[in-house]
């Protein structure tokens, strides 16, 4: 059984999982753009390790994207929910 | 959609060795340490082998000589292994934040391992200075295969000093995220 790791910092939600599947890239691929060893992608999506502040600009740089909508200190809402909202119900 | 990992697995054995488990890194570490006690005996042994009964002291003194050897190289093996996986680790580029972090950390935990563990040369320092009396008394015998044995578990000491931030590495690094 693998033990949980202890964390001693705050914990960095993150989309970094979700953008790579949509733009179908590997650990290796976001790695080098990015300028970091594939591993450590891997401990940014599990929330492993957080980013320093260069890293996730550089992160917001290659996605064309707000910092914020990459990482965030609160969980983030699922897509799902965000792109089909809970229909008011009729009547 | 799937995600291709793009991960780079080892494709041999002989590459295994830069690709090996928390465990198995921290096996080696364990190894590695191993040494110090083992080159600590080995030095009691050396120099306490003529008051052993029905010994010679020649054959004695080979023997011991050659586990001397061996305890050194176990010492230095395992820091080679444990060099190179770290080399692997960080690859050609160098390392990231995120493993200049871990080293960083890994040189403050050296640092005070060290500063606990600043005693032990200390004790064995005055263990040396106390063979000379006890070697007066005919306790000990102090000879020049006794130095060299000292010398033995003192190099070894500062080989797994030297090797303490790797060791510390390999014994922090945990396992890679595995692959979606």
């Amino acid at each position: 059984m693998r033990r949980a790791v202890v964390r001693t910092e705050p914990v960095l939600h993150n989309r970094l999982t979700v953008l790579r599947a949509e733009r179908g890239l590997s650990r290796q691929e976001l790695a080098d753009a990015l300028g970091v060893n594939y591993q450590t992608i891997g401990y940014l999506e599990r929330g492993e390790y957080n980013p320093s502040l260069d890293l996730a600009l550089r992160a917001a740089d290659y996605f064309g994207l707000p910092v914020e909508a990459i990482f965030s200190r609160q969980p983030f809402p699922l897509l799902s929910s965000q792109l089909y909202p809970a229909r008011p119900p009729i009547g | 959609m799937s995600i291709s990992s793009g991960s780079t697995r080892p494709r041999f054995a002989g590459r295994a060795i830069d690709h090996l488990s928390q465990r198995a890194r921290r096996l080696i570490v364990v190894v590695a340490y191993l040494s110090l006690p083992e080159a600590a005996a080995l030095f009691y042994f050396h120099a306490g082998a003529p008051s052993l009964p029905s010994s010679s002291p020649r054959s004695w003194g080979l023997s011991v000589s050659l586990l001397e050897f061996l305890v050194v190289a176990q010492a230095d093996l395992a820091g080679e292994v444990l060099q190179r996986g770290w080399r692997a680790a960080i690859g050609p580029g160098g390392p990231d934040e995120r493993q200049r972090q871990l080293r960083d950390r890994a040189a403050y935990l050296s640092y005070r391992i060290v500063r606990v563990a600043a005693v032990i040369p200390v004790f064995i320092l005055f263990g040396a200075l106390l063979t000379v009396p006890l070697n007066s008394w005919g306790m000990v015998t102090l000879d020049p295969t006794s130095l060299f044995a000292l010398l033995i578990c003192l190099s070894v000491l500062c080989i797994c000093l030297n090797l303490l931030p790797i060791a510390t590495v390999a014994w922090l690094e945990p396992d890679p995220p595995a692959d979606i």
